[in-house]
C-alpha cells in the first residue's frame, strides 16, 4: 500500500500529439517553458520501423539528486511524495538541471527553477492539467497504488490479446 | 466542490470549437473579462472531457493582437497588402453597390461564395442563395471530405459515416491518421481502448504515420494504388466464400454483378502485388483475417481523396465493410442517419417566404461542370472557370474564413485569378495571403465572440451551441451581424429585424424535440444512436446498401469501383512522388500564428528514406531543394526509415509558408501548394494533393 503520488506515462498510447506540453502552459502561465517534453525515438530498418514516443516531466523520484543537491535547500518533498520549488530560496544556481536525468529543472523569466508542481493549484477531483487533455490517456496521475491497478490491467489486456489469438505483431514479408 | 484558486469566480460559457471543422463542444471560463480556461465538455461523448492540443492552445486567439480589428478597403495593387481602416457602414454601403452591379451586368449566379462550412455562415448562404439568387455556395470539402461523402451517399445514401473504434475487433485504415489528425477527439482514448482490449489495428500508408506506429502491422504500399489491394481483398474474401451471405442477400444490391466485375478484370492478389508492392501472401492473409474477424472496420479519409482514382478505391474500401456485414452494427461502420444524421434538419436561422425568394435561374458550377454526385463544386477548378469565363462569367468572390492561396493546388493560378475578379470579399480574423488580394476585408469573430448552433459529427444526431464568452476585439463583428449589415443596405433588412439573437437560434431547433433553454443548459443536445438501419432501408435508389450504384450509372459513370493508374506517375526527371503528412499539433493554415505550437515545431519538413537520401548527399536537417514541373520550395529534410523509398512526405504540406496572417506565422517553413498542379477527382471533385512528381536536391 503506499498513498504515495506518482505519474504513469503509458508509451504504448503516447501519440506524441503534445497536447500535455500545450496544456501545461495554458494552465501554468503561456510565458513559462513547459514543464513537460515528449520525445521520440526510432529504430529498425523500413519497413520494419518502430517509433517509441515519451512525455517527460518530474518524476517525484523516491530520492530526487535535485534535492540532495540544492545548496539553497529551496527543494522540499511533500507528505504525499510530490517534489516542489520554494521559489524564495531558490538562488537560481541551476545544480539541480544537472543532476536531474529527467531534464525536468526550467528556468523562467525570473531565472529561478520552475518544474512540474503536480498541479498544486488543482483541486483534487480536477485531473492533473496535463492527464485532464491526453487524448489516449497515456498520462494518468494518482497515488501508486491506483497507477499500479491500472498498469496491471491495460498489460493483462494486451497479454491475454497475444494468447488468445496468436496475434502477429509485425509485417512479414 | 472545491475550486482552484486562479478560476474562483469565473464564469463558464457554453461554446464548441471551431478550430478545424469538427467542432468539440468545450466549456470556456472567464475571469476579468478574459478567457483564462477552457476544457472540453465533460459529460459529451465526442470529448470525454478533453480538447485536443491546437484546441487548447486555441486560447491564444482571444488574446492575438495579430487579429483583424477593423474593416478595410485596398488601396494598394492586389497581394501588395496595402489597406485603409474604413467604417462598418462605408464597408457595408461598397458591398452591397458591388453585388448589385455586379448581378445587373453578369447575372447573380456570377458572385461565388466559399467558406470553411462552420456554422454562422449558414447566414450568408441563405442571403445568397434566397435573396441575391446566387447558387454558388460552396465550402472546403473537396479539399477534405468530399471523395469520402461521395462514397457514402452512392453506398449507404448518406453523406457521412463513423468508425465505431471503441467495440471494434478489428480496425483497418487506409490514408486516415486518427493519431496524426486528430479530429474527435474522443475517439482517440476509444481507439487505445480497443487495442488494450485485443483489437487489431492495421495501417496502409506509404508512410509510418503517428497511427501506423500504434499499429500491429504497418503496410507500406505504392502511393495511389490502395484500391487495387481493396479490390483484391474483396476477391479474395468472395472467393473464400468468408463473405456474410445472409447479409449482402437481404440489405445489398449488386453483390452478384461485384463478384462477377473482379472475376472479369481478374482483380487477384496476384495482380495486386504488382501494383502496389504488397505481396499476395499478406493480402490474402489481410482479407481472411479481417473477413472472418467481427465485429470489423475499415475506412479510409484524405489519402484516398489525393488522387484522380480516389473515390473508385474509397468505394472498394467501404464494401469491404459491406460484404462482411460490418455497417451499422456495434464494432462497425456506422451511417449517420439521412441524410446528415438529424430529423429534421437545422433551419436557416432567417425565413424568407417562398415567393419572396429570388428566382435561380441558371444551372450551379458544380452542376454545370458535372460534379452532380459530389458535395461541393471542387474548388481547385474555380480559378480555371475565373479566366476563362466558363461555363460562365465569375466576377464576384466572397471568402469566409477560408485561405484557398495557401489550401489550395496551384497557387500561381490562384493568384492570377483573384487578380482578374471585379469583387471580392474576404471575411476572416487574420489578414491572410488570400485576404492580402482582395478589395474589402472584414474582421470577424471568432468562436469565443459569438452565438452559434451546429450539428455534431456523431452517430447519434447531435445538436451544440454556442455563445459568446468575451467581445472581439476592435470592432471585429460575428458573421450574422456582417450579413446583416449587408442586407440592410440592399433593401433586405427585415428578414434580419431580429431583436435578440434567441429569434434566429430558435429557427434554426424549429421542429427538433427539445428547447433552446434545454440547449443553453447543457451546451449540447444528442438523441438515440439507430442502428441497423437498412433493415427499414436507406436512402439509395434500391433503398439497399448499393455496392452496385445507380447512383453513378444514373449519371454514367461506372456503377461498380475499378482499378485505375493516378493521373501522375515520377518518372525519370521526377523521379519522386509528393505526399503530404500530418501534425497533430496543427490544423492546417489555421493554427500557425499561435506562439505555444509554433515553439513545438518552427517550421515544417520533408521526409525522405536513407536510400534516397544517400543518393542526393542528404543528411538529415538538411535543407532541400524540392522541385515539381511548376515551380520548387525549399525545405528542411527528415531522413528517416518511415517512409517508402520514391517518396517524399512533406508533412503539414499547406500549413507553413505564410507570407501573411500575422506575425509569428509569417516566412515559417514551405507550402507544397505551389508544386501542385490541377488535379480533381472525376466524380467526386475532391483536390488530388498527392498527383505530383518531383525531384529533389540539396539546397
Amino acid at each position: 500500500m503506499s498513498a504515495r503520488k506518482g505519474i504513469f506515462v503509458d508509451i504504448e498510447r503516447c501519440i506524441k500529439c503534445h497536447a500535455c506540453e500545450i496544456a501545461c502552459r495554458v494552465w501554468n502561465g503561456i510565458n513559462v517553458p513547459s514543464y513537460r517534453t515528449v520525445l521520440e525515438m526510432e529504430a529498425g530498418i523500413y519497413p520494419l520501423v518502430k517509433r517509441t514516443n515519451i512525455s517527460i516531466s518530474c518524476m517525484h523520484c523516491e530520492e530526487p539528486y535535485c534535492l540532495t543537491s540544492c545548496p539553497a535547500k529551496a527543494i522540499y518533498k511533500r507528505e504525499d511524495g510530490v517534489v516542489l520549488v520554494d521559489k524564495e530560496k531558490c538562488i537560481g544556481c541551476r545544480v539541480c538541471s544537472w543532476v536531474c536525468p529527467f531534464g525536468a529543472p526550467k528556468y523562467g523569466p525570473d531565472l529561478k527553477m520552475q518544474k512540474c508542481t503536480f498541479c498544486e493549484d488543482r483541486p483534487d477531483w480536477m485531473p492533473r492539467a496535463c492527464e485532464e487533455v491526453c487524448p489516449t490517456r497515456a498520462i494518468i496521475c494518482g497515488t501508486i497504488d491506483q497507477l499500479e491497478k491500472i498498469i496491471k490491467e491495460r498489460k493483462l489486456g494486451r497479454l491475454a490479446s497475444l494468447i488468445s489469438e496468436q496475434k502477429v505483431t509485425r509485417l512479414i514479408l | 466542490m472545491e475550486v482552484a484558486a486562479k478560476l474562483k469566480g469565473a464564469e463558464i460559457f457554453r461554446s464548441f470549437c471551431h478550430v478545424c471543422p469538427y467542432r468539440c463542444p468545450i466549456e470556456v471560463y472567464v475571469k476579468d473579462g478574459k478567457v483564462i480556461y477552457t476544457r472540453g465538455h465533460p459529460d459529451n461523448p465526442n470529448t470525454r472531457g478533453k480538447r485536443c492540443v491546437k484546441g487548447l492552445a486555441s486560447i491564444w486567439f482571444a488574446y492575438d493582437t495579430d487579429r483583424l480589428k477593423y474593416p478595410l478597403m485596398r488601396t494598394g495593387d492586389r497581394g501588395e497588402g496595402i489597406f485603409k481602416r474604413i467604417s462598418w457602414d462605408e464597408a457595408f454601403t461598397i458591398i452591397a453597390e458591388k453585388l448589385k452591379e455586379i448581378k445587373e451586368k453578369y447575372g447573380p449566379e456570377s458572385v461565388v461564395s466559399i467558406d470553411h462550412g462552420q456554422g454562422c455562415v449558414t447566414f450568408y448562404r441563405s442571403f445568397l442563395y434566397y435573396l441575391y439568387g446566387s447558387p454558388n455556395l460552396y465550402d472546403h470539402a473537396s479539399a477534405c471530405d468530399a471523395t469520402f461523402d461521395t462514397a457514402c451517399i452512392t453506398l449507404f445514401g448518406s453523406y457521412w459515416a463513423i468508425e465505431d473504434y471503441e467495440n471494434a475487433k478489428y480496425i483497418m485504415l487506409w490514408g486516415k491518421e486518427p493519431f496524426e489528425a486528430p479530429r474527435i477527439i474522443g475517439f482517440l482514448e476509444g481507439l487505445m481502448e480497443a487495442r488494450d482490449k485485443g483489437a487489431k489495428l492495421v495501417v496502409v500508408n506509404p508512410r509510418f504515420s503517428k497511427t501506423a506506429e500504434k499499429a500491429d502491422e504497418w503496410i507500406p504500399i505504392r502511393p495511389g494504388t490502395d484500391g487495387a489491394m481493396a479490390l483484391a481483398m474483396a476477391k479474395t474474401i468472395i472467393d473464400e466464400k468468408l463473405y456474410d451471405q445472409e447479409f449482402v442477400e437481404k440489405y445489398c444490391y449488386g453483390f452478384n454483378e461485384f463478384k462477377e466485375h473482379l472475376d472479369a478484370k481478374g482483380y487477384t492478389p496476384e495482380w495486386a502485388e504488382s501494383i502496389t508492392m504488397v505481396p499476395a501472401a499478406t493480402i490474402k492473409r489481410i482479407a481472411r483475417e479481417f473477413a472472418t474477424t467481427k465485429p470489423a472496420v475499415a475506412s479510409a479519409y484524405h489519402g484516398f481523396s489525393g488522387y484522380t482514382n480516389g473515390f473508385d478505391s474509397m468505394r472498394a474500401v467501404l464494401i469491404l465493410n459491406a460484404i462482411t456485414g460490418n455497417v451499422d452494427r456495434p464494432g462497425s461502420l456506422l451511417i449517420t442517419g439521412s441524410p446528415q444524421g438529424l430529423d429534421p434538419p437545422l433551419n436557416f436561422p432567417i425565413r424568407v417566404p417562398e415567393e419572396e425568394r429570388a428566382k435561380i435561374t441558371k444551372p450551379s458550377l458544380r452542376t454545370a461542370l458535372g460534379f452532380t454526385l459530389a458535395p461541393d463544386f471542387p474548388a481547385p477548378l474555380l480559378p480555371k472557370v475565373i479566366l476563362e469565363g466558363k461555363p460562365y462569367p465569375i466576377k464576384g468572390l466572397i471568402l469566409s474564413q477560408i485561405n484557398p492561396l495557401l489550401s489550395s493546388a496551384n497557387t500561381k493560378l490562384w493568384i492570377e485569378a483573384l487578380k482578374a475578379l471585379e469583387f471580392s470579399v474576404a471575411i476572416d480574423i487574420y489578414l491572410s495571403e488570400t485576404a492580402m488580394y482582395c478589395d474589402i476585408v472584414l474582421p470577424d469573430a471568432c468562436y469565443f465572440e459569438r452565438y452559434d448552433i451546429l450539428q455534431g459529427f456523431s452517430h447519434a444526431p447531435m445538436v451544440l451551441y454556442s455563445e459568446p464568452s468575451v467581445p472581439p476585439p476592435g470592432e471585429a463583428k460575428p458573421i450574422y451581424e456582417i450579413v446583416k449589415g449587408i442586407a440592410e443596405k440592399m433593401g433586405y433588412g427585415k428578414y434580419y429585424a431580429w431583436r435578440s439573437e434567441e429569434e434566429w437560434l430558435k429557427n434554426m431547433i424549429e421542429g427538433l424535440p427539445f428547447t433552446l433553454e434545454e440547449l443553453k443548459q447543457r451546451g449540447f443536445w444528442i438523441g438515440q444512436p439507430a442502428y441497423e438501419k437498412y433493415k427499414k432501408g436507406l436512402n439509395t435508389p434500391t433503398r439497399k446498401i448499393e455496392i452496385y450504384s445507380l447512383r453513378l450509372k444514373a449519371i454514367g459513370k461506372n456503377p461498380l469501383p475499378e482499378f485505375k493508374q493516378p493521373s501522375v506517375i515520377p518518372d525519370e526527371n521526377y523521379p519522386f512522388r509528393l505526399i503530404s503528412g500530418r501534425m497533430p499539433f496543427q490544423a492546417n493554415v489555421v493554427t500557425q500564428n499561435i506562439p505555444m505550437l509554433m515553439d513545438i515545431e518552427p517550421e515544417n519538413w520533408a521526409e525522405i528514406n536513407p536510400k534516397d537520401a544517400e543518393k542526393y548527399g542528404i543528411k538529415d536537417g538538411d535543407y532541400i531543394v524540392i522541385e515539381s514541373p511548376l515551380d520548387s520550395i525549399k525545405i528542411k529534410a527528415k531522413v528517416t526509415e518511415g517512409i517508402s523509398p520514391g517518396v517524399i512526405a512533406v508533412i503539414h504540406g499547406f500549413g507553413f509558408g505564410h507570407w501573411g496572417m500575422g506575425n509569428v506565422a509569417k516566412g515559417k517553413g514551405a507550402n507544397i501548394n505551389k508544386l501542385i498542379d490541377t488535379y480533381v477527382d472525376p466524380i467526386s471533385g475532391a483536390a488530388a494533393y498527392n498527383e505530383c512528381k518531383v525531384r529533389v536536391r540539396k539546397a
